[in-house]
Protein backbone atom coordinates (compact mmCIF):
# COMPACT_ATOMS: atom_id res chain seq x y z
CA UNK A 1 0.00 0.00 0.00
CA UNK A 2 1.31 3.38 -1.00
CA UNK A 3 1.46 6.17 1.59
CA UNK A 4 3.13 9.51 2.11
CA UNK A 5 4.66 10.61 5.42
CA UNK A 6 5.05 14.28 6.38
CA UNK A 7 6.90 15.03 9.58
CA UNK A 8 5.55 18.25 11.13
CA UNK A 9 7.95 18.29 14.10
CA UNK A 10 9.39 15.86 16.65
CA UNK A 11 5.92 15.42 18.18
CA UNK A 12 3.66 15.27 15.13
CA UNK A 13 3.50 13.37 11.89
CA UNK A 14 0.95 13.07 9.08
CA UNK A 15 0.53 9.85 7.10
CA UNK A 16 -1.53 9.86 3.91
CA UNK A 17 -2.38 6.36 2.65
CA UNK A 18 -3.59 6.01 -0.94
CA UNK A 19 -6.31 3.70 -2.34
CA UNK A 20 -7.88 0.81 -0.46
CA UNK A 21 -6.85 -0.38 2.97
CA UNK A 22 -7.93 -4.00 3.07
CA UNK A 23 -6.82 -7.41 4.18
CA UNK A 24 -4.42 -7.73 1.23
CA UNK A 25 -2.32 -4.76 2.38
CA UNK A 26 -3.29 -3.70 5.91
CA UNK A 27 -0.11 -5.29 7.25
CA UNK A 28 1.88 -2.61 5.35
CA UNK A 29 -0.04 0.07 7.21
CA UNK A 30 0.56 -1.69 10.51
CA UNK A 31 4.31 -1.82 9.84
CA UNK A 32 4.31 1.87 8.92
CA UNK A 33 2.41 2.82 12.07
CA UNK A 34 4.68 0.71 14.29
CA UNK A 35 7.72 2.39 12.76
CA UNK A 36 6.25 5.78 13.77
CA UNK A 37 5.34 4.43 17.18
CA UNK A 38 8.98 3.56 17.81
CA UNK A 39 9.97 7.13 16.91
CA UNK A 40 7.81 8.39 19.78
CA UNK A 41 5.52 10.76 17.92
CA UNK A 42 2.79 11.90 20.27
CA UNK A 43 0.30 12.98 17.65
CA UNK A 44 -0.21 10.88 14.55
CA UNK A 45 -2.59 12.27 11.93
CA UNK A 46 -3.97 9.96 9.26
CA UNK A 47 -5.02 11.96 6.24
CA UNK A 48 -7.76 9.96 4.52
CA UNK A 49 -8.28 12.30 1.56
CA UNK A 50 -6.93 9.69 -0.88
CA UNK A 51 -8.29 6.58 0.83
CA UNK A 52 -11.15 4.99 -1.11
CA UNK A 53 -12.14 2.16 1.19
CA UNK A 54 -11.15 0.37 4.38
CA UNK A 55 -12.26 -2.99 5.77
CA UNK A 56 -12.31 -4.54 9.25
CA UNK A 57 -8.74 -5.71 8.79
CA UNK A 58 -7.54 -2.14 8.20
CA UNK A 59 -9.76 -0.85 10.96
CA UNK A 60 -8.26 -3.38 13.37
CA UNK A 61 -4.80 -1.99 12.69
CA UNK A 62 -5.97 1.58 13.35
CA UNK A 63 -7.67 0.61 16.60
CA UNK A 64 -4.64 -1.31 17.80
CA UNK A 65 -2.37 1.64 17.03
CA UNK A 66 -4.81 4.07 18.67
CA UNK A 67 -4.67 1.97 21.84
CA UNK A 68 -0.87 1.75 21.86
CA UNK A 69 -0.53 5.52 21.34
CA UNK A 70 -3.07 6.29 24.04
CA UNK A 71 -1.14 4.14 26.51
CA UNK A 72 1.79 6.52 26.21
CA UNK A 73 -0.35 9.67 26.22
CA UNK A 74 -0.32 10.01 22.46
CA UNK A 75 -3.21 10.57 20.09
CA UNK A 76 -4.36 9.27 16.72
CA UNK A 77 -6.49 11.55 14.57
CA UNK A 78 -8.23 10.71 11.31
CA UNK A 79 -8.67 13.72 9.05
CA UNK A 80 -10.22 14.56 5.66
CA UNK A 81 -12.42 11.53 5.04
CA UNK A 82 -13.65 12.12 1.49
CA UNK A 83 -15.10 8.74 0.54
CA UNK A 84 -18.83 8.32 1.22
CA UNK A 85 -18.21 4.60 1.58
CA UNK A 86 -15.83 5.22 4.49
CA UNK A 87 -18.06 7.90 6.02
CA UNK A 88 -20.99 5.46 6.05
CA UNK A 89 -18.88 2.74 7.61
CA UNK A 90 -17.43 4.96 10.34
CA UNK A 91 -20.90 6.24 11.14
CA UNK A 92 -22.36 2.73 11.32
CA UNK A 93 -19.77 1.55 13.83
CA UNK A 94 -19.61 4.89 15.71
CA UNK A 95 -15.86 5.07 15.25
CA UNK A 96 -15.90 8.73 16.31
CA UNK A 97 -16.61 7.58 19.88
CA UNK A 98 -13.23 5.86 19.93
CA UNK A 99 -10.95 7.75 17.53
CA UNK A 100 -11.02 11.50 16.90
CA UNK A 101 -12.28 12.18 13.38
CA UNK A 102 -11.75 15.71 12.10
CA UNK A 103 -13.32 17.31 9.04
CA UNK B 1 -16.09 -13.88 -15.35
CA UNK B 2 -16.53 -13.13 -19.04
CA UNK B 3 -18.13 -9.75 -19.71
CA UNK B 4 -20.79 -11.34 -21.89
CA UNK B 5 -21.84 -13.66 -19.10
CA UNK B 6 -21.94 -10.81 -16.62
CA UNK B 7 -24.11 -8.75 -18.98
CA UNK B 8 -26.63 -11.59 -19.32
CA UNK B 9 -26.74 -12.03 -15.54
CA UNK B 10 -27.42 -8.31 -15.14
CA UNK B 11 -30.73 -8.79 -16.95
CA UNK B 12 -31.95 -11.27 -14.36
CA UNK B 13 -30.35 -9.60 -11.35
CA UNK B 14 -28.94 -12.98 -10.34
CA UNK B 15 -25.18 -13.48 -10.30
CA UNK B 16 -22.92 -16.43 -9.65
CA UNK B 17 -19.22 -16.05 -8.81
CA UNK B 18 -16.47 -18.43 -7.81
CA UNK B 19 -13.38 -16.92 -6.24
CA UNK B 20 -9.99 -18.39 -5.47
CA UNK B 21 -9.03 -18.09 -1.83
CA UNK B 22 -6.38 -15.45 -2.43
CA UNK B 23 -6.26 -12.09 -0.69
CA UNK B 24 -5.90 -10.11 -3.90
CA UNK B 25 -8.77 -11.94 -5.62
CA UNK B 26 -11.04 -11.23 -2.65
CA UNK B 27 -10.09 -7.56 -2.50
CA UNK B 28 -10.42 -7.04 -6.27
CA UNK B 29 -13.87 -8.62 -6.14
CA UNK B 30 -15.09 -5.80 -3.91
CA UNK B 31 -14.81 -3.42 -6.88
CA UNK B 32 -16.80 -5.82 -9.10
CA UNK B 33 -19.64 -5.96 -6.57
CA UNK B 34 -19.57 -2.22 -6.00
CA UNK B 35 -20.15 -1.58 -9.72
CA UNK B 36 -23.16 -3.92 -9.84
CA UNK B 37 -25.04 -2.41 -6.90
CA UNK B 38 -27.36 0.57 -7.20
CA UNK B 39 -26.05 3.86 -5.87
CA UNK B 40 -27.28 4.06 -2.26
CA UNK B 41 -26.00 4.08 1.30
CA UNK B 42 -27.56 0.61 1.72
CA UNK B 43 -25.41 -0.63 -1.16
CA UNK B 44 -22.22 0.72 0.40
CA UNK B 45 -22.99 -1.04 3.66
CA UNK B 46 -24.01 -4.26 1.90
CA UNK B 47 -20.80 -4.22 -0.19
CA UNK B 48 -18.76 -3.76 2.96
CA UNK B 49 -20.59 -6.61 4.75
CA UNK B 50 -20.25 -8.94 1.77
CA UNK B 51 -16.52 -8.24 1.54
CA UNK B 52 -16.10 -9.09 5.24
CA UNK B 53 -17.93 -12.40 4.88
CA UNK B 54 -16.04 -13.37 1.71
CA UNK B 55 -12.72 -12.49 3.39
CA UNK B 56 -13.68 -14.66 6.39
CA UNK B 57 -14.70 -17.52 4.08
CA UNK B 58 -11.34 -17.41 2.26
CA UNK B 59 -9.22 -16.94 5.34
CA UNK B 60 -10.91 -18.90 8.13
CA UNK B 61 -13.07 -21.27 6.07
CA UNK B 62 -10.75 -22.17 3.20
CA UNK B 63 -7.57 -21.38 5.19
CA UNK B 64 -6.28 -19.38 2.19
CA UNK B 65 -5.80 -22.59 0.19
CA UNK B 66 -6.00 -21.10 -3.31
CA UNK B 67 -7.61 -24.16 -4.93
CA UNK B 68 -10.52 -23.99 -2.50
CA UNK B 69 -13.25 -21.72 -3.79
CA UNK B 70 -15.56 -19.18 -2.24
CA UNK B 71 -18.87 -19.44 -4.07
CA UNK B 72 -21.13 -16.40 -4.14
CA UNK B 73 -24.74 -16.11 -5.28
CA UNK B 74 -25.94 -12.53 -5.48
CA UNK B 75 -29.47 -11.33 -6.09
CA UNK B 76 -30.26 -7.69 -6.77
CA UNK B 77 -33.88 -6.51 -6.92
CA UNK B 78 -35.25 -2.99 -6.81
CA UNK B 79 -35.98 -3.36 -3.08
CA UNK B 80 -33.26 -5.56 -1.73
CA UNK B 81 -29.76 -7.00 -1.98
CA UNK B 82 -29.17 -10.61 -1.03
CA UNK B 83 -26.16 -12.91 -1.08
CA UNK B 84 -25.18 -16.41 -0.19
CA UNK B 85 -21.47 -17.06 0.51
CA UNK B 86 -20.24 -20.64 0.71
CA UNK B 87 -16.76 -21.88 1.53
CA UNK B 88 -15.18 -25.33 1.52
CA UNK B 89 -14.12 -25.31 5.15
CA UNK B 90 -15.51 -27.07 8.19
CA UNK B 91 -17.51 -24.11 9.45
CA UNK B 92 -17.46 -22.46 12.88
CA UNK B 93 -19.70 -21.67 15.83
CA UNK B 94 -21.19 -18.53 14.31
CA UNK B 95 -23.96 -18.18 16.89
CA UNK B 96 -21.39 -17.91 19.65
CA UNK B 97 -19.58 -15.19 17.70
CA UNK B 98 -22.77 -13.25 17.13
CA UNK B 99 -23.68 -13.36 20.80
CA UNK B 100 -20.58 -11.34 21.60
CA UNK B 101 -21.40 -7.74 22.27
CA UNK B 102 -20.60 -5.26 19.53
CA UNK B 103 -17.56 -3.46 20.85
CA UNK B 104 -15.57 -1.72 18.18
CA UNK B 105 -12.82 -0.61 20.56
CA UNK B 106 -12.06 -4.12 21.86
CA UNK B 107 -8.46 -5.24 22.26
CA UNK B 108 -8.34 -7.67 19.37
CA UNK B 109 -6.88 -6.58 16.06
CA UNK B 110 -9.30 -8.95 14.32
CA UNK B 111 -12.85 -10.22 14.60
CA UNK B 112 -14.91 -7.12 13.87
CA UNK B 113 -16.08 -8.20 10.41
CA UNK B 114 -18.88 -10.49 11.58
CA UNK B 115 -20.16 -7.98 14.11
CA UNK B 116 -20.08 -5.21 11.50
CA UNK B 117 -22.01 -7.41 9.08
CA UNK B 118 -24.63 -8.20 11.71
CA UNK B 119 -25.04 -4.51 12.40
CA UNK B 120 -25.16 -3.51 8.73
CA UNK B 121 -27.55 -6.15 7.33
CA UNK B 122 -31.26 -6.67 7.94
CA UNK B 123 -30.78 -10.43 7.96
CA UNK B 124 -27.54 -12.31 8.53
CA UNK B 125 -27.12 -15.94 9.49
CA UNK B 126 -25.19 -19.11 8.58
CA UNK B 127 -26.23 -22.68 7.94
CA UNK B 128 -25.87 -25.02 10.89
CA UNK B 129 -22.31 -26.04 10.00
CA UNK B 130 -21.19 -22.42 9.64
CA UNK B 131 -19.77 -22.61 6.12
CA UNK B 132 -22.56 -20.93 4.21
CA UNK B 133 -23.67 -17.40 5.05
CA UNK B 134 -26.86 -15.55 4.07
CA UNK B 135 -27.02 -11.77 3.94
CA UNK B 136 -29.97 -9.55 3.15
CA UNK B 137 -30.27 -5.80 3.08
CA UNK B 138 -33.29 -3.73 2.14
CA UNK B 139 -32.46 -0.84 -0.16
CA UNK B 140 -33.21 2.45 1.51
CA UNK B 141 -32.43 5.32 -0.84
Amino acid sequence: MESKTDVINSEQVVISPVGNIDFSNSQDLKDKLLELFKKDYKKVILDFSEVESIDSSGLGKLLLFHKKLKEKEGKLIIRNVESDYIKNMFEMIHLNKVITIEE
Amino acid sequence: MENKELESQKKTGKFHFELESRKKAVCRFQAVIYKLLPNSISSDIFAMALHEIIANAAEHGNQMEADKKVIIELKITKDSLAAEVKDQGRGFDWQKRLRQEFDISGDSERGRGIMMTARGCDEFYYNQAGNKAYLLKTIDF
